[in-house]
C-alpha cells in the first residue's frame, strides 16, 4: 500500500474505530440497584442486562430476567417490590416491567416513555409512579394502564415519595414538585438552584430532605413546598439524605459524610474519606455505612468515628443495603456483582452472574 | 488518552452554551466555527493542496508524463517524474491528508465534548461534571438538550403526523454535504493511481459520518452539519488557480 493511501484510509479506519468503540448504552452506564423481601429471603439485584434474584443466606441465584442477554434491555435501578407482589423494573429501552418475584415471569410491560428510566418506580395506594427521562413522571394502575403524566422540564431521575396527601418528585430542573397523587397537578414548585439526582427522604412532621448538585441539603416542608432550611455542603450532593433519630445523614462528591440537626440544618459532624460518595448512608445496628470512589466501604459509629474500613478492588458507587444481618454493597465487576457482609465487614458471600 | 484536549474544548462547549442562554444547538454551532478558524491554515492547506491535485490532472505536462511512462513496467519511472513535477510546482503529495491527520485529535476530542455534555445516564454525568471548572457548572447541569425539533442527546429523527417513522433529516443533511465535500477535494480526472483511493474517500466517508449520525446523539450529527458546511464555504471562498493551473508546456514547433 502506498504511502498516499495509508495517510487517506487511516483517518477512515481510525475514525470508524473510535466511533464504533463509543457510547454503547450497554457498557457501565450506572452501578447496581438492589431491592430486598427479607420475608421470602431474596433480594433482586438489576445491573446491566438482567434482574437477578438471589438467595439471601448465600448469594445462590433464583432466577434472571431475561434468562439470555437481550441487546435493548439494560436496567441498574433498583427494582421496586409492591404490595400487590409485583417487581417493577426500570427499562434503559424505554420500558417499565412488571414481573412476577417468584419466578420472574413477566406480568406486563409499559411502552408509553420516550426515554430511558434511570431512577426507580414508587407504588403507593393503588398507583405506580414511574420518573422518566423525558421529563415526565407516569402514573399507571397496577395492571400498567396510564392514569396521568406530569411533566417537568428536565429528566427525572428519582424515585418519588408519598407524604400524606402530596406526591413529592424531586428533578434535574432544579426543582422538588409536590403533586397531586390522584390527578398529577402541580400542589407546589421549590426551585433549589442545582439538579436533584436522588430521591427526597422522609423525615418528621411531614419535612423531606434533599440533596442537590449546587453542594447543599435541603429541608422542605411537604404540605407547602416551603424551605425550613439549608446547609452548604463541601461538594455536590448526589445520593439522598438518611433520617435518623433527628439527624440528618448525607455525604458529597467531596467524599464528606456529615450528620445534621434534621430541625434546624446545623452540623454536628463531619468527615472526610478518600473518594467521592454517590449514594445514602446506610444506617444499620446504631452505625453507619458508605461506599465510596476509591473503593472503600466505611463503618461509622453514630457520633462520625471511623471503626473499620474495608478496600474493594473497584470503585463504588450507590448505597449500601442492609438486608437481615448482612450488608450489601454493589460492585458491578465481572469478578463480583455483589459482595455480601457482615458488621464487621468480614465478606459473607460474593455473587458473580455466569458469563453469556 | 486525549483529555488534555477533550476537558478544555468541553469547558469552552459549556462556557458557549452559558453565553448563549443555555441553547447546545447553538453553543455546538459556534463552537465549530470557532474550532474552524483555529484550524484555518491547515484547512487551507489541505484545500490548497487538493485543489492543486485537481488542477494537475488536467496540466498538459502531466499529462505527457502518464502518457510517456504508462504501463506496469514504467511505473517507477512515472513516480520518479511525478515527484519531479510536483517539487517542480511545490506541491505536496501529502498536502490533502497530513492536515487530516493533524485534525483528527480535534475531531475526536469535539466528538467527546459533545456526547460528556449531553450526558444522559449516571455514570456520564457524573464524568462530565468532574471535568467542569466552570465557577457556575452546577446551575448549568444538566445542559438543556433541546434544539428546534430535536433531542440532541437522541439520534435525531424528524416526525411527521402522516409518516409512520421519522426522517433522519441530520444524517441525510451529514451524507450529502460529506459526498460534495469529499467530491470537492477528489481530483477531476484522477489518475490510476489516485482513481481508486478518491472513489473509495467518496463512497466510504459520507456514508460512514452519515451512519455515525443516524446511530449516535443528534449533537454529535450537528457537529457534522456545521463543520461539512464550514468547509465547504471555505473552499469556494478561498477557491483561486494554483500553480499548477498555470503551468504552460512550450507548444510542440510544426513540421513543414
Amino acid at each position: 500500500m502506498t504511502i498516499k493511501r495509508l495517510t487517506t484510509f487511516f483517518p477512515l479506519i481510525f475514525l470508524s474505530l473510535v466511533f464504533s468503540a463509543c457510547g454503547s448504552a450497554v457498557d457501565a452506564a450506572s452501578w447496581p440497584g438492589f431491592t430486598v423481601d427479607e420475608e421470602n429471603g431474596t433480594v433482586y439485584v438489576a445491573f446491566n442486562q438482567a434482574i437477578y434474584a438471589l438467595q439471601l443466606e448465600n448469594g445462590a441465584q433464583r432466577w434472571r430476567f431475561p434468562a439470555e442477554n437481550q441487546a435493548n434491555f439494560t436496567t441498574f435501578a433498583p427494582p421496586e417490590l409492591t404490595g400487590d407482589d409485583q417487581l417493577l423494573i426500570s427499562g434503559y429501552d424505554q420500558t417499565l416491567y412488571s414481573l412476577n418475584p417468584a419466578n420472574g415471569n413477566s406480568n406486563w410491560t409499559f411502552a408509553g416513555a420516550t426515554n430511558r428510566y434511570i431512577g426507580s418506580p414508587s407504588a403507593a395506594g393503588g398507583t405506580i409512579y414511574a420518573p422518566n427521562s423525558d421529563n415526565r413522571l407516569y402514573a399507571l394502575n397496577p395492571n400498567g394502564e396510564l392514569l396521568w403524566t406530569f411533566a417537568a422540564k428536565q429528566p427525572l431521575w428519582s424515585q418519588p415519595i408519598l407524604v400524606a396527601e402530596t406526591l413529592v418528585i424531586s428533578s434535574m430542573d432544579h426543582n422538588v414538585y409536590g403533586v397531586d397523587p390522584a390527578s398529577g397537578e402541580k400542589i407546589w414548585t421549590l426551585d433549589t438552584g442545582g439538579a436533584i439526582v436522588s430521591s427526597p427522604t422522609l423525615g418528621e412532621d411531614e419535612v423531606v430532605f434533599v440533596g442537590t448538585l449546587k453542594q447543599q441539603v435541603l429541608a422542605i416542608n411537604s404540605a407547602s413546598g416551603r424551605s425550613e432550611w439549608s446547609y452548604d455542603a463541601p461538594g455536590w450532593v448526589w445520593g439522598s439524605p438518611t433520617y435518623i433519630d433527628g439527624q440528618v445523614l448525607a455525604a458529597d462528591l467531596e467524599g464528606t459524610v456529615f450528620a445534621l440537626d434534621a430541625a434546624t440544618g446545623r452540623e454536628l459532624w463531619s468527615v472526610d474519606t478518600e473518594g467521592a460518595i454517590t449514594g445514602a448512608p446506610l444506617v444499620y445496628n446504631n452505625h453507619i455505612y458508605v461506599l465510596n470512589e476509591s473503593g472503600q466501604v466505611i463503618s461509622f459509629t453514630l457520633d462520625g468515628t471511623i471503626q473499620w474500613t474495608k478496600n474493594v478492588e473497584a470503585a463504588l458507587y450507590g448505597s449500601p443495603i442492609a438486608a437481615g444481618e448482612l450488608i450489601l454493597i454493589g460492585v458491578g465487576t465481572s469478578d463480583a456483582l455483589v459482595l455480601a457482609l457482615d458488621e464487621n465487614g468480614d465478606t459473607v458471600w460474593t455473587f458473580a452472574p455466569a458469563s453469556q | 488518552m486525549l483529555e488534555f484536549i477533550i476537558v478544555p474544548f468541553t469547558n469552552v462547549l459549556v462556557f458557549i452554551y452559558s453565553l448563549l442562554g443555555q441553547n447546545f444547538g447553538l453553543a455546538i454551532i459556534v463552537f465549530t466555527l470557532l474550532v474552524r478558524l483555529v484550524t484555518y491554515p491547515f484547512n487551507a492547506s489541505q484545500m490548497k493542496s487538493a485543489k492543486a491535485m485537481q488542477e494537475l490532472q488536467s496540466n498538459p505536462k502531466w499529462k505527457q508524463i502518464q502518457e510517456k511512462y504508462k504501463g506496469r513496467e514504467n511505473r517507477e519511472k512515472l513516480a520518479q517524474e511525478q515527484m519531479k513535477l510536483y517539487q517542480e510546482l511545490g506541491i505536496s503529495p501529502f498536502g490533502a491528508c497530513l492536515p487530516t491527520l493533524i485534525q483528527l485529535p480535534l475531531i475526536i476530542a469535539m466528538y467527546w465534548a459533545v456526547t460528556r455534555a449531553l450526558a444522559a445516564t449516571p455514570l456520564q454525568l457524573l464524568g462530565f461534571a468532574r471535568g467542569l471548572s466552570l465557577p457556575n457548572a452546577a446551575e448549568l447541569i444538566p445542559l438543556n438538550s433541546h434544539f428546534l425539533w430535536m433531542d440532541l442527546e437522541q439520534p435525531e429523527r424528524l416526525y411527521l403526523d402522516f409518516l409512520p417513522i421519522g426522517i433522519p433529516v441530520l444524517a441525510i443533511i451529514v451524507l450529502v454535504t460529506s459526498y460534495l465535500q469529499t467530491k470537492m477535494m477528489t481530483p477531476a480526472n484522477p489518475s490510476d493511481q489516485g482513481a481508486q483511493v478518491g472513489r473509495a474517500m467518496n463512497l466510504y466517508m459520507p456514508i460512514l459520518m452519515a451512519y455515525i449520525s443516524y446511530i449516535y446523539s443528534a449533537g454529535l450529527a450537528l457537529y457534522f452539519v456545521t463543520t461539512n458546511v464550514l468547509s465547504i464555504a471555505q473552499y469556494y471562498i478561498t477557491r483561486r488557480p494554483t500553480a499548477a493551473a498555470k503551468t504552460v508546456v512550450p507548444a510542440k514547433p510544426k513540421q513543414s
